[in-house]
């Protein structure tokens, strides 16, 4: 059984996007393969952010046995991450202040207690310190530099950053798990020396948790106003650019094919982060941000994924994710 | 799974028998052969498409595959 920290720029659990659900999704598995994970995440959602949280300066949660998350709430990290979001800029301060080891006492204290660290993303490097010759592995979900390429121009101005950091990763890590041939590719490609194994683990899922109640298909399309014959095609994302343009897309095909998809009984169902506003237009419904997403899936008839750009893999296989719903 | 063929990338899923590609150009005809194929054969191939791929998307599977190749995992 080895110590294994996960470092992570922001709280993982409960996931809420496609990229959360593999970090978490891997460390749960470590977790029950025996180890003690620990994830330590350098800042909190916005809603972290009060009360005895704030004063207490961390938040700690236990996800199931050997499995916690201690998600830091300092001010420095709360703010810059802030005014990141709010100015578009990638999360470069981030891998600033980790490479220069300018990071909270609790996280030193776990990296040198692990046995194991792991980085989720190229944003969070090793940080300087008597741990760093400790195994010490990148959980790649993409390539950065191809997603900041396809940003706005905040975001593209630190492309050719991030691909130097991508570049080097083969020789900054032990090993890197990649996510999807493409990135594998890449590393493979830069590892001049074929020192690396670079297993891929792909956005898979824990089946497990998509067993849900036998009624809660007819719940969910009850509360949602959907009858039995209706069909249900469904499309979750968060607010990442080519989720929202694949909206855009439901959107327009709504408008132009209402009278097909009504005269059908056909509903275009939109969940998560991807629109922020619920409403309801004809055959469209969007929900907005949801607490959970499983009963959304329990109660669609498929999956719809309108994505056309991006990088790397998909967490968004809703036909897999459905035959565990039924 | 009605997906764009960017859409499954990563996955090792494969069209048609595994997804119905669309695109912006196709989605009403491809939605028309979704539903013009009743509940029971919907139910039959997705379970099939699980059991094709149900190693590729099961997250501890991967990680047990991975971390094999990895000797500090090794207990």
């Amino acid at each position: 059984m080895k110590k294994i920290v996960l470092v992570s720029g922001n709280r993982l659990a409960p996931a809420a996007t496609g990229g959360q659900v593999r970090s978490v999704g891997i460390a749960r598995a470590l977790a029950r393969n025996g180890h003690c994970v620990h994830i330590f995440s350098t800042a909190g959602r916005k809603e972290d952010y009060q009360g005895d949280n704030v004063r207490r300066g961390v938040l700690e949660t236990e996800i199931e046995p050997r499995l916690k998350e201690s998600t830091h709430l300092g001010l420095t990290y709360g703010v810059l991450q802030s005014v990141g979001r709010r100015l578009d800029y990638p999360r470069v301060w981030q891998y600033n202040l980790l490479a220069r080891g300018w990071v909270p006492g609790r996280l030193k204290q776990a990296l040198q207690q692990a046995d194991i660290v792991l980085s989720d993303l190229p944003y969070c490097p090793p940080i300087p310190g008597p741990w760093r010759n400790k195994p010490w592995y990148l959980i790649s979900h993409n390539l950065e530099h191809k997603l900041l390429e396809q940003g706005g121009p905040r975001q593209k101005r630190f492309a050719g950053w991030m691909r130097g950091i991508e570049s080097t990763a083969t020789q900054t890590y032990t090993d890197i798990f990649s996510c999807a041939e493409e990135d594998q590719a890449f590393f493979k490609q830069h590892d001049a020396r074929a020192r690396l194994k670079l297993p891929l683990v792909r956005c898979g899922v824990d089946p497990g948790l998509y067993v849900l109640p036998p009624d809660m298909r007819r719940q969910m399309r009850a509360q949602l106003g959907f009858t039995e014959a209706d069909e249900v095609l469904i499309f979750s994302g968060s607010g990442f650019g080519p989720n929202v343009e694949a909206l855009r897309e439901i959107e327009e095909f709504c408008r132009a094919e209402a009278d097909f998809l009504t005269r059908n009984h056909v509903f275009l169902l939109v969940v998560g982060t991807v629109s922020r506003t619920p409403r309801r237009e004809g055959p469209l419904v969007v929900t907005g941000p949801v607490a959970q997403i499983l009963p959304y899936f329990a109660a669609s008839d498929a999956g719809l994924n309108m994505i056309t750009r991006g990088s790397g893999s998909t967490s968004n296989c809703s036909s897999i994710w459905r035959r565990a719903c039924r | 799974m009605i997906s764009t063929d960017f859409g499954v990338r990563g996955t090792q899923l494969v069209a048609p028998d595994d997804y119905l590609p669309c695109s912006r150009e196709n989605l009403r005809e491809v939605i028309g052969q979704f539903i013009g194929r009743d509940r029971s054969y919907r139910a039959a191939q997705a379970e099939a498409v699980w059991q094709r791929h149900r190693r590729s998307c099961d997250i501890q599977e991967l990680i047990n595959a991975a971390t094999a190749q990895l000797a500090p995992f090794a207990a």
